[in-house]
């Protein structure tokens, strides 16, 4: 499993993705559609290291609603675009119900 | 034994062991009861990590009303990283991360805790996947 550098994913969520932040101890992101409806959230909480390791990415991907951790680097290396992006969350919760396993 | 199963069973001793460790000098009496009980019992452990019921106090004059599951893993590092300890809950991914157990438990908690706020604040604008994490959240938390 990839490890990605906690910065960079930040900045991708920041940026690209136009996440809403609250930001205290921890950072918690909020990401919305074009339409303003909040669609997911994921948090990077204060740890020992600034990278974000495999379980680590795997969780953080299964929170956001992606298929892969792939596609979570792959947004952070600019080559999943949001709209795009936001598709692939929407697809996976059109009913609104968790999506447990992975 | 086999590999994987001797695989499980260090990983799972590693984090009772630091657990422990760091619940001398201070922490959760009722976490640490729920890591000795659940880390004997095999039905409780996935194949990355162990399962323990989460109960008790939340930050911000808040707690558990039920015992939650979550799952801790440790993660992977090579020679010269830190530990590094995931915390996550199974229905919306929730999870937080700590160099050690209880440190991990610790931003579990003020995490967890933390998206009743975020959402509640945005209830007007959530799709329902988020408003049902908003509900999973009120149901699991309680005001004191």
């Amino acid at each position: 499993m990839g490890s990605i550098d906690s910065d960079k994913v930040h900045r991708a969520l920041k940026g690209k993705m136009k996440a809403e932040i609250e930001e205290k101890v921890d950072r918690v992101y909020y990401i919305y559609d074009e339409q303003g409806d909040y669609v997911s959230s994921t948090s990077i909480s204060q740890g020992p290291k600034e990278t974000l390791r495999g379980n680590r990415v795997a969780e953080m991907k299964r929170q956001l609603g992606l298929d892969t951790s792939q596609q979570l680097i792959d947004l952070v290396q600019c080559r999943l675009s949001r709209k795009d992006t936001l598709e692939i969350m929407q697809r996976n919760r059109p009913s609104g119900t968790p999506r447990r396993g992975c | 034994m086999s590999d994987s199963t001797l695989d499980l069973s260090t990983q799972r001793s590693d984090a009772n062991d630091a657990f422990l460790a760091a619940k001398r000098e201070n922490g959760n009496e009722k976490d640490r009861q729920h890591i000795n009980v659940l880390s004997n019992t095999r039905e409780n452990v996935l194949p990355q990590g162990i399962l323990i019921p989460l109960i008790g106090a939340l930050p911000g004059g808040r707690e558990l009303a039920r015992p939650i599951v979550v799952r801790i893993v440790e993660e992977d590092c090579e020679e010269g990283e830190d530990r590094e300890f995931l915390v996550t809950e199974p229905e919306y991914h929730i999870h937080a991360v700590g160099a050690t157990l209880p440190e991990a438990l610790e931003a579990f908690r003020r995490i967890f805790s933390g998206y009743l706020d975020g959402l509640t604040e945005r209830e007007d604008r959530l799709s329902p996947y988020m408003r049902g994490q908003l509900e999973y959240l009120r149901s699991v938390i309680r005001i004191l």
